[in-house]
């Protein structure tokens, strides 16, 4: 429990050096192999997103991020009670499982069209696709936890007196944490992913626009530039939910 | 402890109980019409082979499951009101491996809504007790099999209970701590005055903590054999030579038995 991994502030930037090196070496590497203006070396790119993020690539990350927050959100919201009680619920659940396996795989994107015009084309229909998406990853990776916890468990903390609130509150909820946060760094590759494919419809702002608007007009060091953006938009969101999880699950960081 | 007896004392009444499972809609007989009864502050031990309906009898004193047919008073009522003296600990302990030591013990206290002040007494004189106090924030995965053991036998003692139900609590652990285990849970019996009801796959053990030996029969299980255990309240019992023929005695009745399981299974 005590004197074990606490990394200090140097320990914890290697890995980051590495992977900054290691796909700097690789892109060097390529971009010297491919030799055209496709694929711009790195060091131009990074100095291409430093000038375009104070020249309105700011603005254009920040309406992404917004927008992936808000359908990680609403999916997280509902999909994590709902998948919680349903694991609880076999019945119920033996019921529901068709549903959700036809709908779970489904390729939202495709209905796109329908979802814009329906709810027109702002931030509401991105949002709500983003967020359908990964609303059943989460609702389906949540009920899986929720049916794997033992439920040697549950009896034991029945037998002390728990009311079925209490089970959820001390035994499901945090039996259920870990597969919870595995759920939601898929989520955010998922929703980064269909993020980009939003934001190429009709839209003047994000980042996916930014890219298809770089690459329309042949500016590939923009384009590069975009894409750094994106990678970091990334990366922020997995440290962010990593910090949030070892707070959340010390039992799992002994 | 007698089969059958209408006793104006007894802590736990069992009446011709029976458990049915549903197992995809085909029945499967845990227990057949079971029948005992126990004193306030006496001590029962269950062997049975695997799978006879012990952890299931459990499970019905502790009010975790509905009798199929019979009847169950423990402390003069229906364990199915969910009765809060009743303590009970699961075969692989039942600890939360998400809450420190001193989380997973106050749990019952919190879960019965002592006021919180109580809740950090009752959980600190039961951990200094133990010996758990200095392990108070340690994971239960930090912790030995022993030590764990003793968090979960501190936690059931921690709401004071009167009837103290365990199924085969110690079966992890190494020979030693086995025997300091047992040590500790018969000094807790005869000092807190407990009925307690222990379920164990070992004869030294039945022999060592119950008053009453109950040795049942292959599923689905049934009585087979009261045996009366006096003299268990002796000092060093384990050396003395009444220790080692009542072993001898439950030993040939238990190999009865399970002479019948491998016709059975075979
Ligand atoms: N939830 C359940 N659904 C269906 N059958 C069950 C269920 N729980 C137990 N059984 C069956 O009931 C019988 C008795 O189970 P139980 O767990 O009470 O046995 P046991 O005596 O505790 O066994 P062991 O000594 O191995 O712990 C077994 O045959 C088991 O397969
Ligand atoms: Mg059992």
């Amino acid at each position: 429990m005590t004197a074990k991994r606490k990394p200090a502030l140097v320990d914890g930037l290697i890995p980051f050096a590495v992977a900054a090196a290691v796909l700097g070496g690789g892109w060097q590497l390529l971009s010297w192999a491919v030799h055209s203006p496709a694929l711009p070396p790195p060091l131009p790119a990074v100095w291409s997103f430093f000038t375009a993020f104070r020249h309105g690539m700011a603005t254009h990350l920040a309406v992404s991020t917004m927008r992936v927050l808000l359908s990680i959100g609403w999916a997280f919201v509902l999909g994590v009670p709902l998948g919680l009680w349903l694991g609880r619920q076999p019945a119920l659940d033996r019921l529901l499982a068709p549903l959700l396996y036809i709908l779970y795989p489904l390729p939202k994107v495709a209905f796109l069209p329908v979802v814009i015009i329906i709810l027109g084309v702002g931030d509401l229909s991105k949002v709500f696709l983003i967020g359908i998406i990964v609303f059943f990853q989460i609702l389906v990776s949540a009920r899986d936890a929720a049916r794997a916890v033992p439920s040697q468990l549950v009896d034991s903390v029945r037998s002390l007196g728990a009311s079925e609130w209490d089970i959820y509150r001390h035994v499901i909820i945090p039996g259920s944490l870990p597969d919870i946060f595995t759920a939601l760094r898929i989520s955010v590759g998922t929703a980064v992913s269909v993020l980009f494919l939003t934001e190429t419809f009709v839209t003047e702002r994000g980042i996916g626009y930014y890219l298809i608007d770089a690459w329309s007009r042949l500016a590939y060091k923009d384009l590069f530039g975009g894409i750094i953006g994106m990678g970091l938009l990334g990366l922020v969101l997995y440290v962010i939910l990593d910090f949030v999880e070892t707070s959340a699950c010390p039992w799992r960081h002994l | 402890m007698q089969p059958n007896d209408a006793e104006t004392n007894a802590m736990i009444r069992v009446h011709d109980l029976s458990v049915v499972y549903r197992q995809e809609d085909r029945p499967v007989a845990a227990l057949d019409r079971v029948s005992f009864e126990l004193d306030r502050g006496d001590s029962l031990c269950i062997i049975g082979p695997s799978g006879c309906g012990k952890t299931t009898l459990m499970y019905v004193l502790a009010g975790l499951l509905a009798p199929t047919a019979g009847s169950v008073e423990v402390g003069g009522q229906d364990p199915r009101r969910g009765r809060a003296a009743t303590s009970l600990i699961l075969q692989d302990y039942g600890l939360l491996p998400w809450k420190r030591v001193w989380d997973n013990v106050a749990l019952g206290l919190q879960l019965r809504h002592y006021p919180p002040d109580e809740v950090a007494r009752r959980t600190r004189t039961v951990l200094e007790t133990m010996g758990l106090w200095e392990f108070r924030r340690a994971f239960p995965a930090a912790l030995s099999g022993g030590q764990r053991q003793r968090v979960a036998i501190a936690r059931s003692l921690a709401t004071a209970p009167d009837v103290l139900l365990m199924d085969e609590p110690f079966s992890a652990l190494d020979a030693l701590t086995r025997e300091n285990m047992q040590d500790l849970v018969r000094q807790i019996w005869q000092h807190d005055g407990l009925t307690m009801v222990l379920v164990t796959h070992s004869i030294e053990e039945a022999v060592f903590l119950g008053r009453h030996i109950l040795v049942m029969s292959p599923r689905p299980g049934r009585p087979v054999a009261f045996i009366d255990n006096p003299e268990m309240t002796m000092d060093a019992y384990r050396q003395h030579p009444v220790f080692h023929q009542r072993c001898s005695a439950v030993r040939q009745l238990f190999y009865e038995q399970n002479g019948h399981t491998r016709a059975q299974a075979g």
